[in-house]
C-alpha cells in the first residue's frame, strides 16, 4: 500500500487512517449514542466538501502560541498527539474529521506563565477543522470557542499543574454541525467548562473528559435555549481513571416550540479511581408542547470508595413561582421570562454567555 | 418461605444455598432442540386448540429470524439454544388431586419451606381460620402440579389456575388477552416463550371482587439441561383487587440453565394489581459456575381509568438477571410503581430496571431502585421514563441507589428520561456510595458483629422496598439478604 500522507498533518498516513475506519464499525442509526440524532445527516455533511479556510486566530497576549502542526515549538507536540488524544479507533467522525480537515492548528500555552492568564479565540467557522490545545505544566490559559455549521476535533492535553478555562460559544446556525472535543487532564490540573447553546438545524456536541492524574478537577456547565425546530445533541462523558479527583456536571436547559434537546451525560469510574468525588445534574423546563427533551444521566462504576450521584428532572416553569411575582404586580409574560431568565443565569458565569442565551448581562453570576 | 435462617454471623458464613437440592424423581423430557415439531409436540402434550399451535408457531418462525439482544451490561458465552430441552415434566398424568401427587414432589415443597399451614391445605387438613391464607399455584419444571384453595376463590368468582388448564376452561379470556401486553414479538426472549411456553399460573379477578388472599407461584426449576418458560397472564376487571406473589428455586448444578418468563399484567377501570417476587434462583457459585440465567419480560398494562399496578422486586438470585418489569399507563389517572431490591454477590451480573409508560392523562408513577453489590459483581439499574404527547400533567419520581461493598463491585446506572409534554414533570435522582465507615463503626461500638452489622445497614437502605412487599415476604426478603451477602465483609 502506497502511503498518502494526511493534508494537516503529513506525518500521518491517510491510507492507514481509511483503513482504521473500515475497520471500524459505523455508528449505528436510531441506537446509543446516536438514538436520537441522524448520524446520516452528520455524516453527509462531513462528505460535502468545505471550501472556506480562515486565517489563524489572533493571539491575545504573551503566554500563547498559535501555529499550524508544523510550525516551531508546536511540531513536536503535534506529532505526539495529533490523533492519538481522541481515541480514534472508537471516534470515526475524528477520524473522518481529520482525512477532511482543511485547517489544523495548535494553541499551546507557554510554560509555567506567572503574568495574567492568556486569551486565545477560537473564530467561528463552518469548514472542517483540527485543533490541538497544549496547556503545559502550571501554566495557564482560556480559550474563547465560537463554534457555526461546521466540523471541529479539539484535542486538548492539560499537563500536571496546567489550569485551562474554557468557553464555548454555539449562536444561532442553519447548518448541521458537528464538534468533537476531547480533554485529558492530568494530575493536579483543572479543567472548567462553560458552554452555550441556541438553535441550530442539527448540532452535535461530544465532549470526552479523561482524568489521568490524581487530584485533578473538572468542572463543566453548560446551557441551553432552543426555539422553532433547532436539535441540539450534548454527549458528555467523563472518565475518572485516577484516584482522588473531583468533577462536577451542571446543565440547564430551556426548551421551546418543537425543538428537541437530547443531553447523555455518563461519569464513569475505573477500579482504580478510588476517593472520587463525582455529581452531575441536568434540569430542562419545556414551555411548549411540541418541545421534546430525551435526557439521560449514567453512571458506571467499579470502585467502591467513592461519591457519586446524578439528578435529571424535565418539567414546566412552576406556577408557585409566577403566582409570586404576579402578586407583586409583574405581567404574566414578563414573570415567566424572569424565572426561565433566572433559571439559566445559574449556569451564566459569562457576559457573552449572557448574550447568547439572551438573558439580561446584569443577572450573571446569578450562581 | 424457608423456616432454617441463620440467626448467627457464624450461621451466616456456613451458610449456603439452600434450595440447591435435586429432587430425585423421575421425569419425562423432550430430547434438546428447538424445532417446529418440538413447538408441536409440546402444544400436543397439553391438548391446546389449533389457534394456539400456530401463535407459537408463528412466534418460532419470527424468533429464528431475530438477534439476541446486546446492549444489556452482562456477558456471558453464547447460548446454544439447540441443547435446551424445551419440556420437562414428572412422569405420569397430571394428578387429579393432592392424594395421587407423588410424596416425593410434596417432600420438596415441604424441604423448600413454604410455610406449614399451606402444607396443611395441600394435605387437605382444614387450617386455623386465623392464619393469613395464601393459595399457591407450584410450578415444577414445565409443568403445574397443583392450586391450592381453587374452590374457595370459586366462590368468589376468582380463577386461579395453571395456564394450560386455563387454555381449557377459559379459552375466551386466553385469546383475548394473551399477547396483548407482551406481543409475541416484543423481544427474542419473550418470542422464544411464545413459541415454547410451558405453564405458569392464570388469575381472573372479576368485577368489584376483592381477591380474599394472596395468590401465590412457586416455580422451581429441577430436570438437568432445560430451561423454564413459563407464562403468567392476570386478569383485574374493572373495580378489582389481586395481590400476587412469586417466588423461585433451582438446583445447584455447574451448569447454566435458562428461564425466559413472561408475565403480562391488565388492569381494567379501577382495578389494582400488586404484584411481588423475590427471585431466588441459583446464582452459581462463588467463582461464577452454574446459576440460572434469568431472562424474563414482565409488563403490565393500566388500560382503564384509575387503575394502579405495582411491581415489587426483590432480586437475590440468578447468575445473570435481565428484566424491566414495566407499566404501560394508558388510563386516565392510572398508577404505575416500581420497587426494586437487587442484590449481587460474588460473580453475579445483573441488569434490572423498569419502563414507565406515560399514555393517559394525570397518570404517575413512582420508581425507587436500590442496588447493592458486593464480590465481584456487576449491578445496573436500566430504565425508562417516557411522557407520551397525550399524558397531560403526567407525573414521574425515580430514585435509584447503589451501595457498593468490595472494591471489586461495579454498579451502574442507564436512566432514559423522553419528554414530549410541557406539563409533565420527570425527576431523577441517583446516588452511589459505600457502606460507610461512620455507620460500621457506630454498630461494631455497641458490640454488633461486622457481618451483622453491614446486613443491618443493607436493610436500612432497602426499608423504603421491603415496606411494599406483603408481611410474609418482607421477613423473607430481609433474611435472603443476609444469607447472599455472607462472606462479603471482612
Amino acid at each position: 500500500m502506497i502511503s498518502q500522507p494526511v493534508k494537516i498533518a503529513p506525518w500521518l498516513d491517510a491510507k492507514q487512517i481509511e483503513q482504521t475506519i473500515k475497520n471500524t464499525r459505523l455508528p449505528q442509526p436510531r441506537k446509543d449514542p446516536w438514538k436520537y440524532t441522524s448520524v446520516k445527516q452528520v455524516l453527509e455533511r462531513l462528505d460535502n466538501p468545505f471550501d472556506e479556510t480562515n486565517e489563524l486566530p489572533a493571539q491575545n497576549g504573551s503566554g500563547v502560541i498559535i501555529g499550524d502542526f508544523g510550525a516551531p515549538k508546536i511540531s513536536s507536540l503535534a506529532r505526539k498527539h495529533v490523533n492519538q488524544i481522541a481515541n480514534n479507533s472508537n471516534n470515526v467522525l475524528a477520524s473522518l474529521n481529520l482525512l477532511r480537515a482543511q485547517q489544523g492548528y495548535a494553541i499551546v500555552s507557554s510554560e509555567c506563565s506567572d503574568s495574567a492568564t492568556p486569551v486565545a479565540q477560537i473564530p467561528a467557522s463552518d469548514s472542517c477543522e483540527r485543533i490541538l490545545i497544549v496547556v503545559q505544566e502550571h501554566a495557564n490559559l482560556e480559550i474563547i470557542e465560537h463554534t457555526s455549521g461546521g466540523n471541529r476535533v479539539i484535542e486538548c492535553l492539560i499537563l500536571p499543574g496546567g489550569q485551562l478555562v474554557h468557553r464555548r460559544i454555539q449562536p444561532v446556525t442553519t447548518h448541521v454541525e458537528y464538534n468533537s472535543l476531547t480533554v485529558n487532564v492530568m494530575e493536579n490540573s483543572s479543567y472548567k467548562m462553560m458552554q452555550y447553546s441556541v438553535g441550530a438545524r442539527l448540532r452535535r456536541n461530544d465532549i470526552v473528559i479523561n482524568i489521568e492524574g490524581e487530584g485533578a478537577k473538572v468542572d463543566v456547565t453548560g446551557g441551553w435555549k432552543l426555539a422553532d425546530t433547532s436539535h441540539l445533541d450534548t454527549q458528555l462523558a467523563v472518565n475518572h481513571r485516577a484516584k482522588g479527583a473531583t468533577s462536577q456536571q451542571k446543565f440547564h436547559g430551556v426548551v421551546g416550540d418543537s425543538a428537541r434537546a437530547i443531553f447523555n451525560g455518563r461519569i464513569y469510574i475505573a477500579r482504580n479511581a478510588p476517593k472520587t468525588d463525582a455529581h452531575l445534574q441536568n434540569k430542562n423546563i419545556a414551555t411548549s408542547d411540541g418541545a421534546a427533551i430525551f435526557t439521560k444521566p449514567e453512571l458506571e462504576i467499579y470502585a467502591d470508595d467513592v461519591a457519586c450521584s446524578h439528578g435529571a428532572t424535565s418539567g414546566q416553569l412552576d406556577e408557585q413561582q409566577i403566582f409570586y411575582l404576579r402578586t407583586r404586580g409583574i405581567p404574566d409574560d414578563r414573570s415567566r421570562e424572569l424565572i426561565l431568565d433566572g433559571f439559566l443565569a445559574e449556569i451564566v458565569e459569562h457576559e457573552e454567555g449572557a448574550r447568547v442565551l439572551g438573558i439580561e448581562p446584569r443577572k450573571v453570576g446569578g450562581r | 418461605m424457608s423456616n432454617n435462617i441463620a440467626t448467627t454471623p457464624e450461621e451466616l458464613i456456613s451458610k449456603e444455598y439452600t434450595a440447591g437440592f435435586v429432587t430425585d424423581i423421575e421425569t419425562e423430557t423432550l430430547p434438546p432442540g428447538l424445532s417446529e415439531e418440538v413447538v408441536r409436540e409440546i402444544s400436543r402434550k397439553k391438548a391446546e386448540p389449533e389457534w394456539l399451535t400456530e401463535w407459537r408457531l408463528d412466534a418460532l418462525r419470527r424468533w429464528e429470524k431475530m438477534e439476541e439482544p446486546t446492549w444489556a451490561h452482562v456477558k456471558f458465552p453464547p447460548i446454544d439454544y439447540q441443547a435446551i430441552s424445551y419440556f420437562a415434566a414428572p412422569k405420569g398424568d397430571k394428578p387429579k388431586s393432592l392424594d395421587e401427587v407423588d410424596p416425593e414432589l410434596l417432600r420438596t415443597y415441604e424441604k423448600l419451606g413454604i410455610p406449614l399451614h399451606e402444607q396443611k391445605i395441600l394435605a387437605g387438613v382444614e387450617e386455623e381460620p386465623s392464619q393469613p391464607r395464601v393459595a399457591v399455584d407450584a410450578v415444577f419444571d414445565s409443568v403445574s402440579i397443583t392450586t391450592t384453595f381453587k374452590e374457595t376463590l370459586k366462590e368468589h368468582g376468582v380463577v386461579f389456575c395453571s395456564f394450560s388448564e386455563a387454555v381449557q376452561s377459559h379459552p375466551d379470556l386466553v385469546k383475548k388477552y394473551l399477547g396483548s401486553v407482551v406481543p409475541k414479538t416484543d423481544n427474542f426472549y419473550a418470542a422464544l416463550n411464545s413459541a415454547v411456553f410451558s405453564d405458569g399460573s392464570f388469575v381472573y379477578v372479576p368485577k368489584g371482587v376483592r381477591c380474599p388472599m394472596e395468590l401465590s407461584t412457586y416455580f422451581r426449576i429441577n430436570a438437568e439441561n432445560t430451561g423454564q418458560f413459563e407464562r403468567t397472564l392476570i386478569i383485574a376487571d374493572e373495580g378489582s383487587y389481586v395481590s400476587y406473589l412469586e417466588g423461585c428455586t433451582a438446583p445447584m448444578r455447574d451448569e447454566n440453565q435458562l428461564h425466559a418468563a413472561v408475565v403480562e399484567l391488565i388492569a381494567l377501570d379501577d382495578a389494582q394489581i400488586k404484584y411481588s417476587t423475590v427471585q431466588n434462583w441459583y446464582p452459581g457459585d462463588e467463582n461464577g459456575v452454574g446459576g440460572i440465567y434469568n431472562f424474563v419480560t414482565k409488563r403490565g398494562t393500566c388500560r382503564g381509568a384509575r387503575s394502579h399496578i405495582s411491581w415489587t422486586q426483590v432480586e437475590t438470585g440468578s447468575a445473570i438477571t435481565w428484566k424491566y418489569p414495566s407499566v404501560i399507563l394508558r388510563g386516565d389517572d392510572s398508577i404505575g410503581e416500581f420497587y426494586s431490591v437487587a442484590l449481587t454477590n460474588n460473580r453475579q451480573q445483573a441488569d434490572t430496571g423498569t419502563k414507565m409508560t406515560h399514555i393517559g392523562r394525570n397518570t404517575k408513577s413512582t420508581i425507587i431502585s436500590k442496588g447493592i453489590s458486593a464480590g465481584h459483581s456487576s449491578n445496573a439499574y436500566r430504565g425508562l421514563v417516557r411522557m407520551n404527547p397525550g399524558a397531560r400533567d403526567a407525573r414521574n419520581y425515580t430514585q435509584c441507589d447503589s451501595l457498593l461493598i468490595g472494591s471489586e463491585c461495579a454498579a451502574h446506572t442507564f436512566p432514559y428520561i423522553e419528554s414530549r409534554r410541557q406539563d409533565a414533570i420527570v425527576e431523577h435522582e441517583a446516588t452511589t456510595t459505600r457502606v460507610s465507615d461512620d455507620q460500621l463503626f457506630m454498630c461494631r461500638q455497641r458490640g454488633i458483629e461486622p457481618e451483622k452489622a453491614v446486613s443491618m445497614i443493607v436493610n436500612g437502605f432497602c426499608r423504603d422496598v421491603f415496606r411494599e412487599l406483603p408481611m410474609e415476604f418482607a421477613v423473607e426478603a430481609s433474611k435472603l439478604l443476609e444469607v447472599s451477602l455472607e462472606g462479603a465483609v471482612g
